[in-house]
């Protein structure tokens, strides 16, 4: 029995080894990361002290934003055809929803060479766990700063409210937590719409082995989102698209938008008449 | 009136819950061949309590033959919490004979009402089986989110709007190494998905240990420790949580 299961962990140990040689995943993360979400939080927290909050002003009451999630850069071919979009005027700047990269520095510089200057498109990152791999998040930080924070869009009329978490860890922790629990008594009275951006899908739609928000946090997080009638949670994480609609809150996971998968897409996300909208826009 | 028809509800459902509790006391000469109550106090802290918290749970548990049921309710004081009661449970179960193999096939409802206006639900079925120093349980929950009635109707919600959302399926687990020190000094390390009040996700794990201590055949003395992390499955850990328990289980007949 002993020795049946000391070949048993050699061979896991071994397959660990060397899928962790020839992919892009970061395998010590099991054990230990380098870094934890409330370190996390306190780095953005830090920048987004010296960096203000963005504001974007339109000149009409009807805008369109395009939200992306789980790109895996490496391949740029389906990034470049969101981006290629976001470019048109209708749209306002673009959002992604972590797992941008795979961790690595040089498709962290791939991606930074490809994107555009912030006034042409503003662009609004934050990380997924592949983001955080191979100690990833010191890459983040230094080229993209914080990932935790807020925008707002300002109509001629009305003021509408975006929120950026960093749930790449499987939990915001408790320091985060109780940044958006303030942000969100303070501020949300303020604004028209709110719509919260975060890596980790909230529901089980199917059966993967990616992790959620533990329970005790969702139940957290679904009672604050109930209660400042958060309009919608745009989630990524689980590569395949589910809409859970719980009170006036829709939670929705979007499809990853990496290269070579069957159901790549990315997110029209619109305000027309004051309702927030949306639209999947499907790779061909 | 509102308000009046609200404080009825709740009496009668802290009337159904005391009743339910005290069933098995009241009828245990009749129904039930051996009744234990196990109580314990929890002292924890995770990322979403806001400081420590505290937790008090008592738990009844009645025997005839191969048959058991269990009910129980648990209270926890906490900064976040709005409700005091934080849980209810009442499993069954039953022994089995299967391929020589005795295994134990329980039912379970757990009912959490996690703020003053959602509610989890969960009810699902669980085996567990013994063999030497390791224990292995494996089982299914299902789990529905839902708004109260009373905030359904606060919130004006159209009969178009969803106020539950269910997750059809979720596996459970607990994989137990089991050492005895001694006769009265027993030893337990266990992974799993779940714990008395709560059920995480399958791909959640914790860590579960209990240290038991028997004084006599009537009482029982244990601790527990349990560890929490969230993104395992990520393959970016981080800590999430952590609590101790003690409490004591009491054979009454």
């Amino acid at each position: 029995m002993a020795d049946k299961l000391k070949t048993i962990l050699k061979v896991f140990i071994l397959a660990l080894f060397i899928s962790g040689c020839n992919s892009n995943l970061d395998f010590s993360g099991f054990i230990y990361s380098p870094d934890r979400v409330d370190s996390r939080f306190e780095q953005s927290d830090a920048w987004n002290k010296i960096h203000p909050f963005k504001k974007l002003i339109v000149n009409q009451e009807n805008y369109q934003i395009l939200v992306s999630g789980d790109n895996h850069i490496g391949g740029l071919t389906n990034f470049n055809i969101m981006l290629n979009e976001a470019k048109k005027p209708e749209n306002l700047a673009f959002v992604m929803v972590g797992d941008i990269v795979t961790g690595k520095k040089e498709d962290y510089l791939a991606f930074k060479n490809e994107l555009p200057d912030f006034g042409e498109v503003p662009y609004f990152l934050m990380v997924g766990n592949h983001d955080l791999y191979f100690d990833g998040w010191k890459i983040f930080y230094e080229y993209f700063g914080s990932s935790t924070y807020y925008f707002t869009v300002q109509t001629p009329t009305v003021k509408d409210i975006y929120i950026c978490l960093d749930s790449g860890g499987g939990t915001l922790g408790d320091k985060q937590l109780a940044w958006l629990k303030n942000l969100l008594k303070t501020e949300r009275d303020n604004y028209r719409n709110c719509i919260v951006f975060s890596h980790v899908n909230f529901f089980r739609d199917r059966h993967t082995g990616s992790t959620n928000p533990l329970v005790p946090e969702l139940e957290v997080l679904l009672d604050l989102f109930s209660k400042y009638h958060v309009n919608m949670v745009i989630m990524g994480h689980d590569h395949v698209r589910a809409i859970d609609k719980f009170g006036y809150t829709t939670y929705l996971t979007m499809d990853a938008l990496k290269d070579g998968v069957e159901n790549a897409s990315f997110l029209k996300l619109g305000i027309k008449e004051g309702k927030v909208v949306y639209e999947f826009q499907r790779i061909k | 009136m509102i308000s009046n028809l609200n404080n009825i509800n709740k009496s009668l459902k802290i009337s159904i819950l005391l009743f339910i509790i005290c069933f098995p006391i009241s009828f245990h000469n009749v129904v039930f061949s051996q009744i234990s109550a196990d109580s314990y106090a929890e002292v924890g802290s995770n990322a979403v309590s806001q400081g420590v918290y505290g937790d008090f749970s008592v738990q009844l548990l009645g025997r005839f033959g191969s048959f058991s049921a269990n009910t129980g309710g648990l209270m926890s004081f906490s900064n976040a919490r709005e409700n005091i009661f934080a849980a209810y449970s009442f499993v069954v179960s039953n022994d089995f004979l299967i391929l020589k193999k005795k295994i134990n096939i329980g039912s379970f409802y757990l009912w959490k009402p996690f703020s003053t206006d959602l509610r989890e639900y969960n009810f699902g079925l669980l085996a567990y089986s013994r063999i030497k120093h390791f224990g292995y349980t494996l089982g299914f929950n299902s789990r529905i989110y839902s708004f109260t009635r009373a905030a359904i109707a606060r919130n004006n919600f159209a009969d178009t709007i969803k106020t539950s959302v269910w997750e059809p399926v979720n596996f459970m687990y607990k994989l137990s190494f089991y050492h005895q020190f001694n006769p009265k000094l027993n030893f337990e390390a266990s992974i799993t998905n779940y714990d008395r009040y709560f059920i995480l996700q399958e791909t959640n794990p914790m860590i579960l240990t209990k240290l038991s201590y028997y004084l006599n055949s009537k009482l029982q003395f244990y601790s527990e420790l349990g560890y929490m992390q969230a993104g395992l499955l990520n393959m970016h850990v981080n800590y999430f949580g952590i609590y101790f328990r003690g409490g004591a289980v009491w054979r009454i007949n």
